[in-house]
């Protein structure tokens, strides 16, 4: 037999919070906590601790963590790796995009991209009532369509000229068992009373960017009034009426001082008690997933919170980037389930497709209204393209990331910035993904 | 990896996706 070594895919942190280290095995998705003693030697890959304490020594090689010199691990790695792929294949991730068009108009909507003008203002650019039988007619035809959420995202779905058509989806869907969650700017709500509650759209996400001015200074209407005092009122209706909502603020150096005054503002308004409330404070991309406005990313964001002593729970879980690892690390780990998350970065490369008003479909809500279209849906049919398979071939098998112990947890990044900048689509795009993995696990 | 223990490792993954529950927040992608 060959000589013990430990495995190139160990991700090993030492605890925030209590002594000792936390370990993940990057492929075969196990987790362990070692006292100090012999974390540290683990940490340091010191071969002396293959003679200590046996029982942790056995339990080491079984769980992963140690293993021989002629094992194979990258291909154990895109072993695992294709399974979790070729089942997340089974199955579509649907988002429905009902209008482009939107009452808002923020400086730095990533959509700004994509749409012109006139399409932004087109209000006459709503998804019509055939479009929605087609897709429930392909949704009953396959058998790919499993799943039991849709996503309502737009320009802006909730728009009160949206609410016959948004209606006549939610109460389809809910024949089929379908639940919805939508990405709002929270402004309309008042309107969409009948489909907003437990047996519809159970979910929505908003953002605040600041109190009053500060808000209404990004996120104004399309003529420039104010929004921020409706938002907040439609907040307080709906928490009352057991809807989740989640509220994200988008932070640069001109609001970053808004986090302090928001968090008091939740607390004041008492929608901390709410379990059906949360929050979290994201930075705004500039170009690509590496570059941030005025240099505000998440760690600046993280520590802003930590060094102003604004949270009792922890920071982590407000901050974006950090919050969806944290979350899931967690759950996977007090339920004793493998920690992997996916083989790709997101469902825009497995299976994910956005349906827009003309049944044009796109796998990536970035490349909405661009000549990058992977399919659609007409005569209840659903017909994708080669740029589809493209999308669906980007996972961590074929990429070089399966020689790094977090790809199964990154999935190789944004394929986005990829198709942006004419690179080869398996090129790994890692934004830092490392440092947030490993600040994640070590608040466990 | 011995071919046992990767066929566990493959058993242990299928019935881990058949059982593992959306994430329901991941849908509003909070990066």
């Amino acid at each position: 037999m060959s000589r013990l070594k430990f495995s190139d895919y160990n991700i090993v942190v030492k605890c925030k919070h209590h002594s000792g280290y936390n370990i993940v095995h990057g492929y075969r998705g196990n987790y362990m906590h070692l006292d100090n003693d012999i974390g540290i030697k683990f940490f340091n890959r010191d071969e002396t601790l293959f003679d200590e304490n046996k029982n942790i020594m056995d339990k080491l090689l079984k769980y992963g963590f140690l293993c021989y010199e002629d094992t194979d691990e990258m291909s154990a790695l895109k072993h695992v790796a294709d399974i979790m792929h070729n089942k997340g294949q089974e199955k579509y991730k649907v988002t429905i995009i009902p209008t482009y068009s939107c009452n808002f108009r923020c400086p730095y909507c990533f959509e700004n991209k994509s749409f012109t003008k006139e399409q932004k203002c087109n209000e006459k650019n709503i998804m019509s009532i055939e479009m929605v039988d087609n897709i429930f007619d392909v949704i009953e035809k396959h058998d790919n369509f499993k799943q039991k959420v849709i996503h309502l995202f737009g320009g802006e779905p909730l728009k009160r000229d949206n609410l016959e058509i948004i209606s006549y989806i939610v109460n389809k869907g809910l024949k089929h068992g379908l639940k919805f969650i939508a990405t709002t700017n929270g402004y309309d709500l008042e309107y969409f009373k009948d489909v907003l509650n437990s047996n519809g759209i159970t979910t929505i996400q908003i953002t605040l960017d600041g109190l009053g001015e500060l808000h209404n200074k990004t996120r104004h209407l399309h003529n420039g009034m104010p929004t921020f005092e409706k938002i907040i009122d439609n907040i307080d209706t709906y928490l009352k009426k057991d809807i989740s909502i989640i509220v994200r603020t988008n932070i640069s150096l001109s609001n970053i001082d808004e986090i302090k005054k928001l968090i008091y503002l939740y607390k004041e308004k008492g929608w901390l008690n709410y379990k059906n409330f949360a929050y979290y404070f994201s930075p705004i991309y500039k170009d690509s997933v590496d570059e941030y406005m005025d240099n505000i990313d998440y760690n600046t964001i993280l520590k802003y919170i930590e060094d102003n002593g604004l949270i009792d729970d922890l920071s982590i879980c407000h901050v974006g980037g950090y919050r969806n690892i944290y979350f899931r690390l967690k759950s996977l780990i007090r339920n004793n389930r493998m920690v992997l998350f996916d083989a790709e970065r997101c469902s825009a490369c497995n299976n994910g497709i956005m349906i827009c008003p003309d049944g044009t479909i796109y796998t990536c809500d970035e490349m909405l209204g661009t000549e990058n279209k992977c399919g659609q849906i007409s005569d209840g049919r659903l017909i994708v393209n080669d740029l589809y398979k493209k999308w669906n071939s980007r996972y961590v098998s074929f990429m070089e990331c399966s020689k790094c112990k977090y790809a199964l947890f990154c999935g190789g990044g944004c394929a986005v910035e990829n198709f942006r900048n004419n690179l080869d689509i398996n090129s790994p795009i890692c934004g830092g993904y490392p440092k947030l993995f490993d600040e994640c696990l070590s608040n466990i | 990896m011995q071919n046992t223990e990767l066929m566990e490792l493959e058993e242990r993954l299928e019935e881990e996706l058949e059982e593992r529950e959306e994430f329901g927040e991941v849908c509003f992608w909070n990066f």
